[in-house]
């Protein structure tokens, strides 16, 4: 692996956990009684920055590297279902992301100060939050299982 | 709401086309044809999905009723988690059964 | 410096940050103490240092060819524990558990996981692993009843 692919491959890890973890504390931040606004909106935006980073250079080590250099690595050895099953669903699950993230930040922008008066559209908020962050730990997970693989 | 309503229909059509390209191997050949990798192919098409969705249904007027919009985003939430559940069972269906 | 140091010394402020901020929460909410909600926050950033240096590992296990550590049921072990304290604060967000049950299920995940981290070597499967952290939360939660109760006889 080239130092680029490394960068990539480690940027793409570190971004992805910096989105996953700015989703997750949209969702405790929404769960509390009075929800810390300016707050959300930032984490909710940066969040879906560092998702489509996290896109981004994920991608381009997948399009360019894996398909040659690791899945045929992880297919020959004993652990294949890490790529016909995690790398499979992670690769495409990991596309909804960004467009859930982006309903939030929106949302969260639009709605501002109003939120905490609006208790039915901030529990729905809540639970999407919830999904994302399930999601992408899903995923985060799923990409250890991955990496574990190469062998 | 548009982004709401973009996002719901950018989740379904990545499922499906996910599905599709797996079963219709023509399907495959073609994203990876025109795109250079069926991922990427995917990726761009979703997202030119969600753009095109969201700048119509946003020109569009309606009243933004809040029961409405409570009820999209907890559509939104379920068909992230079908969607999930559809692509983990696929990929599982494919790996261990066929 | 290498990439293996930083990730070391990141882990270990990750680590000290984490497990002190959960003791000190320990300490303050036994004390009833308003300074409290300083540890929580001092806990997350703890977290997020442990999380993103914790992934940093693996990274490197990855780029060394030490991918089978990966799989390690120690490894494992530690990010289900990390999960549950995640789990355990959203249920105490949203007040579906009881302070006394979370707060012992957060100081014993906390400590686990030092201890987890530590112990290279351990000779116990992942369930095994589990089992014990399981018997720890109990040990940690009856311990934590006998305090408050010496404490209520002398207040």
């Amino acid at each position: 692996m080239t130092p680029l692919l490394k960068f990539l491959l480690a940027a793409h890890v570190v971004l992805g956990l910096l989105g996953v973890a700015a989703f997750y504390a949209v969702w405790m931040g929404l769960l509390r009684e009075t929800s810390p606004v300016k707050f959300l909106k930032a984490s909710a935006i940066w969040g879906v920055v560092f998702l489509v980073l996290s896109w981004a250079t994920g991608g381009y080590y997948y399009a360019t590297y894996y398909g040659a250099a690791v899945r045929s690595v992880i297919r020959a050895g004993q652990y294949s279902w890490a790529h016909n099953v995690f790398m499979e669903a992670k690769e495409h699950i990991f596309l909804f992301l960004p467009f859930l993230g982006i309903v939030l930040a929106v949302t969260l922008v639009a709605l501002g100060e109003r939120i905490d008066q609006k208790p039915v559209l901030k529990k729905e908020l809540a639970i999407l939050a919830g999904v994302l962050s399930v999601l992408g730990i899903f995923i985060t997970l799923a990409g250890a299982v991955i990496s574990g693989a190469v062998r | 709401m548009a982004a709401t309503i973009a996002a719901i229909c950018a989740i379904f059509f990545v499922t499906l086309i996910t599905v599709l390209a797996d079963l219709v191997p023509p399907l495959k050949d073609w994203l990876k044809a025109v795109f250079t990798h069926h991922w990427i192919g995917k990726g761009i098409l979703s997202v030119a999905l969600f753009a095109l969705l969201f700048l119509v249904l946003e020109k569009t007027p309606r009243q933004a009723e809040e029961g409405r919009l409570a009820a999209m985003l907890r559509l939104l939430s379920w068909f992230a988690v079908l969607g999930t559940l559809v692509l983990f069972g696929f990929f599982l269906y494919e790996a261990f059964v066929k | 410096m290498s990439w293996e140091i930083f990730v070391t010394i990141s882990h270990i402020i990750g680590t000290v940050l984490g497990v002190g901020g959960a003791t000190f929460a320990e300490i303050f909410y036994l004390k009833t103490d308003k300074n409290g909600s300083v540890a929580y926050t001092v806990m997350r950033i703890g977290m997020i240092i442990l999380v993103l240096s914790g992934f940093g590992y693996l990274l490197l296990l990855r780029f060394s060819g030490q991918e089978q550590y990966i799989y390690s049921p120690r490894l494992w072990a530690k990010l289900t524990i990390t999960l549950v304290i995640l789990v355990n604060a959203l249920l105490l967000q949203i007040h579906k558990l009881p302070i006394k049950v979370g707060s012992a299920i957060s100081l014993t995940s906390w400590y686990a996981a030092l201890v987890l981290g530590a112990w290279r070597g351990l000779p116990v499967g992942y369930f095994g692993i589990m089992a014990w952290y399981m018997v720890a939360i109990l040990a940690v939660a009856l311990l934590q009843h006998f305090i408050r109760k010496k404490m209520i006889v002398k207040a």
